[in-house]
């Protein structure tokens, strides 16, 4: 670095090129990713999922599996309720259906995690995951935003499938007399599709219970301190009980937010069975049980002026976010986006997801 | 399950290792051999992040079994400094260029890109970007990636193109 | 994405590998340069008992030239053959193919014959020995036999191939110096499996087509040879070619399908185009040459 010594503070770097300093380990094999930490007598972790998007779960028999060599532990959900956690949102609420790492009596979307099983290699948690044995009964699922506003509520007593709604779908006396008293009226309909984020680095964590009630977690994320808050939260843990290592990270796309299902019954397990577990999700998890996001339609009424100025505008904006949705959320942001970027005297919306 | 003695040189060193049928080479280089810059990000071919140089081409590490690598010359990522820690001119290059940011693809990149341009191999720019449709990278939107091939290929890795150090 | 367990040999020579998959009963599965077999092994789509790798029998590597024209050897690496001088001196349109088969990481461990062998309908090599004529030499302990690429293919990944044959080599008849290559493909992304392609060669003499042979890859569940193009093409003048009436005649063969990648009406329209502009391209180039 040329940078000169003598200034301090920021304009030391503004207009100069700065090396990155983490680029010598990245550009030597020398990052520390997830799946590069190793502890001693760390188990691997793969789960059976479900290969349906909603149904009852009739019986779950794990007998073969766990006869399986290198098998340490085939846990479903009623084994990791011995370590209670509550799942919470981005923000730190509690949700307002109960989350269950692993599926609890019932599946709700295909690639749902249904047992846990560690094991001391990966390749032998698969060889035994395979080996599990769920009966499902099987229910129509409920795919598409048109099909979630007819049919009955997915999640046991709730009242429909909207899961937040802010404003309202009606327009009101005002800026309805401002849209239909401006010079030109325009009705849009855009659809967005699902994306799934695909960070180079799938999900991936390795959870370390040390001493009775210490959690050492090393985890891909986005911010560790936020997974510690978290899940010090979630288990009732103090904060001090919980380190949280995320040295290199291989993107993230809002996905490594917070841990979610296999992420806790990963720690779960660690807890409840006192072994380093790593769990490194695959691609063909990351593809099917990954959380994903937009698809998202939006109806756009604008009115303008004889100028083509923006007299005013109504957004009615749905979002599909899957079977759980991390809180309730519906997805305010994008209007944020509309009324922050275009003057407009008026703006009224309904958002829903 | 059958098991397999094999023999290879990795990184310039002999190494012998007793590996099940199944076993990758990728995991066999992560789990056995430490090479834990060798990244695996989809495990079915697509994403290039495992690329190693086998017998000097560069190959995936994922679509290989260890043992099939039995008696050949294998190099990753950790083997293309020189011992004194001087960086390969490819990773010269990319860091020049910026061509990476959360490193996860880079190993893989620099595997191919030092397949094409090390010993008597000189590809053009082109051909270099060619090869790039073998990998996958979220960060950067490829563009640090192609400064870095163009510096490769003309042979300007070092004369001012990037950052000064 | 780890492979379900299996064991390993490597045979050292054809007769060996043979009698393996003789006495496998089906069981065994055959690894060429893997770069399709690996990825379904990871995913546990494919579970053999064992996998016969062929990669270090010294017959099947390499190109030669013969009687019957130039025969490639079924191990050997796409990469390889892209390179080899007498496959860009004799089959050009072959080497085209080649350049699209894939990454350049994955030609370096795939081969030709296992591509061919597998029968991907979206993949440019058993379309190529389709288009080209290719005779496929299939080996068992039974014997040798000499299948020809057009009838090989069954539906996808489904051959004539036996569970105890091994395809040894792979013969391309000659096709005169200068004749004509005809290649192109629609892919999402440079390496993936085509959307649309098609591939094929003609021969032109005095303002005469003599010769033309053209199959579709990705335009239905095999490879599809263009028998009324190449009944139309045959005999008659470059004069008078009408390039959107053939291309019409091409798609009228295929028999596309709808995935989530493309509609088969996308396909037909595509395919319509590409070939309509391949034949426009490849006889104005003779008449101007």
């Amino acid at each position: 670095m040329n940078a000169p010594n003598s200034s301090l503070g920021a304009t030391r770097w503004i207009g100069q090129r700065v090396p990155r300093k983490e680029d010598p380990r990245l550009l030597t094999g020398r990052g520390q990713f997830v799946d590069d930490i190793v502890l001693p007598g760390m188990l691997h972790v793969a789960f059976a999922r479900s290969p349906i998007a909603r149904g009852r779960i009739v019986s779950i028999d794990t007998a073969a599996a766990r006869e399986m060599p290198g098998v340490h532990g085939v846990l479903t959900m009623a084994d990791l309720a011995a370590r209670p956690i509550t799942m919470l949102s981005f923000f730190f609420t509690e949700a307002e259906i109960p989350i269950t790492p692993l599926a609890d009596g019932h599946v709700s979307y295909a690639g749902e995690p249904v047992v846990l099983v560690a094991a001391e290699t990966r390749a032998q948690a698969e060889d035994a995951a395979s080996l599990v044995e769920i009966a499902y009964e099987e229910l129509d699922p409920v795919v598409t935003i048109a099909q979630a506003r007819t049919a009955g509520p997915i999640h046991p007593g709730m009242d429909s499938n909207v899961a937040a709604e802010i404003g309202d779908e009606e327009i009101e006396d005002e800026l309805e007399d401002t849209l239909a008293g401006s010079a030109l009226r325009l009705s849009h309909r855009i659809v967005h599709q699902r994306i799934s984020q695909s960070p180079m680095e799938t999900r991936g964590v390795l959870a370390s219970r040390d001493g009775p009630e210490e959690l050492q977690l090393w985890i891909t994320c986005q911010s560790p301190h936020l997974v510690a808050r978290w899940v010090s939260l979630a288990l009732g843990l103090p904060d001090s009980a919980i380190r949280v290592v995320a040295k290199d990270v291989g993107g993230a796309f809002g996905l490594k937010n917070h841990p979610w299902k296999e992420e806790c019954a990963v720690i779960v397990a660690a807890l409840l069975m006192g072994k380093p577990l790593k769990w490194i999700e695959d691609r063909y998890e990351a593809l099917t049980a990954s959380n994903q996001a937009r698809e998202a339609e939006m109806t756009l009424q604008a009115g303008f002026d004889a100028e083509g100025r923006l007299t005013g505008s109504h957004g009615i904006y749905d979002c599909n976010n899957g079977a759980f949705p991390q809180g309730a959320d519906s997805n305010i942001a994008v209007h944020m986006f509309v009324w922050a970027a275009y003057k407009q005297p008026a703006y009224a919306f309904v958002s829903r997801g | 399950m059958s098991k397999h003695a094999i023999d290879l040189t990795l990184n310039g060193q002999r190494r012998s290792a007793g590996v099940e049928a199944r076993t990758s080479l990728a995991d066999y280089l992560r789990l056995d051999a430490g090479c834990t810059g060798v990244h695996l990000g989809c495990e079915h071919g697509v994403c290039g992040a495992c690329t190693v140089t086998v017998d000097g081409r560069a190959v995936r590490s994922c679509l290989m079994l260890a043992v099939q690598a039995d008696g050949c010359a294998v190099t990753t990522v950790e083997g293309l400094a020189a011992p004194d820690g001087t960086f390969h001119p490819v990773q010269q290059a990319m860091r020049e260029a910026h061509g990476l940011q959360c490193g996860f693809c880079t190993p893989g990149v620099l595997m191919t890109f030092a397949a094409l341009t090390g010993g008597e191999a000189r590809a053009s720019e082109e051909e270099l970007v060619s090869a790039m449709s073998g990998h996958v990278c979220r960060c950067t939107g490829y563009q640090g990636i192609r400064r870095a091939a163009r510096a490769l290929a003309e042979g300007t890795v070092g004369a001012g193109a990037g950052a000064a150090e | 994405m780890k492979p379900a367990p299996f064991d390993y040999e490597r045979p050292a020579s054809i007769a060996e590998a043979c009698r393996i998959l003789s006495e496998a009963g089906g069981g065994a599965t055959v690894l060429a340069g893997g770069q399709t077999l690996m990825p379904l092994l990871n995913l546990r789509m494919s579970q053999p008992f064992i996998l016969v790798d062929i990669g270090r029998i010294a017959a099947l590597q390499g190109v030669s030239r013969g009687g019957d024209g130039t025969r490639i050897g079924a191990m050997t690496r796409q990469a390889d053959a892209l390179a080899d001088p007498l496959l860009a001196a004799h089959l050009p349109a072959l080497v085209t193919a080649l350049g699209h088969v894939g990454h350049h990481q994955t030609r370096n461990r795939g081969t030709v014959g296992g591509s061919v062998a597998l029968g991907e309908p979206a993949a440019e090599m058993p379309a190529a020995a389709v288009a080209l004529g290719a005779m496929l030499e299939l080996t068992s302990v039974r014997g040798t036999r000499k299948v020809p690429a057009d009838g090989f293919y069954i539906g996808p990944y489904m051959t004539a191939l036996e569970p105890d044959e091994l395809l040894t080599a792979v013969t391309y008849p000659d096709w005169p110096e200068g004749h004509l290559v005809l290649f192109r493909e629609v892919a999402r992304r440079p390496g993936d499996f085509a959307l649309v392609g098609m591939v094929g060669a003609a021969v032109v003499e005095e303002g005469i087509v003599t010769r033309a042979g053209l199959a579709w890859f990705g335009m239905g569940p095999t490879p599809i040879r263009m028998r009324q193009l190449e009944a139309a093409l045959v005999g008659a003048a470059l004069a008078g070619l009408d390039a959107h009436a053939l291309a019409a005649l091409g798609v009228a063969d295929s028999a596309p399908f709808d995935d989530h990648h493309a509609s088969a009406e996308y396909r037909r329209t595509v395919g319509r185009r590409i070939l309509a502009r391949s034949l426009r391209e490849a006889f104005a180039l003779k008449e101007t040459a």
